[in-house]
């Protein structure tokens, strides 16, 4: 007898993974920028991908930490399937804030819309950082071991999406008031 | 946050202050931080700012449960993934509350155990509680929905809330989300008035979860809400 560790049966892994389901759909929505049939449409994939190599798993580690890797990584693979196929996605526009043309055409009935709409229009990499810290509540280690980044970039990002909705939401009904 | 964090120089101070935001900087960063808001009108204005932000971000994107078709779609559908119990142990409640009394530094927290005590009183007594906890703000409560709350009905949509658990009054959801998250609980929704959280946990590791949830210094109690532990 050898001191491996025994699986779970694949029903305990499933149920676990319900457990934290809600979780792992809030994070692909704000992967997708907050459109929901997007996100769904990666929590799909995601949970497909996983069961089908739930072997890969390492029990004694976290199946949570595996799976939100997982999507992560298929959320990447997804945006450069469709640069391959020359749709344009903002992967590499890090640090990108609106410009002032852009933000002069924007106007928003409430500071909940211009927040969606900025989450909708923001930069993928900034939004990567954005939903792991402040939607999911992850904190910046965990954030930089999740989508491979150094904390320093954690932190300048996470700073920088909060610059950008704060950008949007400025165009909001409190700055029709105060005109 | 540690000391080698190197963010761009002209984002250096809103970096930092977002950082602060987070409690990620260290204990003489955070202090410093906290000083400089204190002194600072436009940077306290700042702070607010952001974490105004956050709550808008949250707001756009929240947490919801998932939907029975949705899990089906994704193939976990599974028994245990269904809320176990029909309703309350009240005894198992109490014998694990005393026994978190008793692993409890009482001299430490006292004024954090006697709100998770009153809420898993209260959840544990009658069952109103948790019903209030899952209605529409203002709904009424009938004995019937009160029960269907607790139970296994197939109204109920997954995630099966299993657990209460409330964080020390330095805790913010951001962070509680985070502490939950790595014990391997999953918070749902937002705290009720008095703090405290329904949280989901895999029903096999429910106990070594808790347990897990206990021993944080920064969680003043975390119990289960129905009698599968018996």
């Amino acid at each position: 007898m050898t001191g491996t560790v025994t699986k779970p049966a694949d029903e305990d892994l499933r149920g676990r993974i319900v457990a934290f389901l809600p979780r792992l759909r809030r994070f692909c929505r704000g992967l997708a920028g907050g459109d929901g049939d997007r996100g769904d449409d990666l929590l799909q994939a995601a949970v497909e991908r996983a069961l089908s190599r739930l072997d890969q798993w390492q029990p004694g580690t976290s199946l949570e930490n595996w799976m939100f890797k997982l999507t992560s990584n298929l959320h990447i693979d997804q945006i450069r399937s469709l640069r391959a196929r020359g749709i344009a996605v903002d992967i590499d526009e890090a640090t990108d804030l609106p410009g002032v043309d852009e933000l002069e055409r924007l106007e928003f009935r409430s500071e909940l819309e211009a927040a969606r709409a900025a989450l909708a229009a923001m930069p993928q990499d900034l939004r990567n950082v954005m939903t792991a810290v402040v939607l999911d509540g992850r904190s910046y280690r965990d954030t930089a071991q999740l989508l491979d980044l150094p904390i320093g970039t954690v932190m300048s990002r996470l700073s920088r999406a909060r610059q950008f909705v704060d950008s949007y939401v400025r165009r909001g009904p409190e700055r029709m008031v105060a005109a | 946050m540690n000391r080698n964090m190197t963010p761009p120089e002209g984002d250096a101070q809103d970096s930092r202050l977002s950082a602060w935001l987070d409690g990620e900087l260290d204990t003489d960063g955070a202090q410093a931080m906290s000083e400089l808001v204190t002194s600072d009108e436009t940077l306290a204005a700042r702070a607010q700012r952001m974490s105004r932000i956050d709550d808008l971000v949250r707001a756009a994107v929240p947490e919801e449960s998932v939907p029975d078709a949705l899990v089906a779609r994704l193939g976990l559908s599974t028994p245990a993934a269904a809320p176990s119990a029909e309703i309350v142990d009240l005894s198992a409640v109490r014998r694990q509350r005393e026994e978190h009394r008793r692993a409890a530094a009482p001299a430490a927290r006292p004024r954090l155990l006697w709100r998770i005590a009153a809420q898993v009183a209260v959840i544990g007594g009658v069952g109103v509680a948790a019903a209030l906890w899952f209605a529409p703000h203002g709904a009424s409560v009938s004995q019937s929905d009160e029960y269907r709350t607790l139970s296994n009905h197939p109204q109920v949509s997954a995630p099966a809330v299993n657990a209460v658990v409330i964080f020390g009054d330095a805790v913010d959801p951001a962070a509680a989300h985070r502490i939950a998250g790595a014990a391997g609980a999953n918070l749902i929704g937002t705290p009720n008035a008095a703090g405290a959280w329904k949280a989901a946990i895999a029903p096999g590791r429910r106990d070594d979860v808790l347990s897990t949830l206990r021993a944080d210094p920064r969680v003043a109690g975390a119990e289960p809400i129905d009698g599968a532990n018996r």
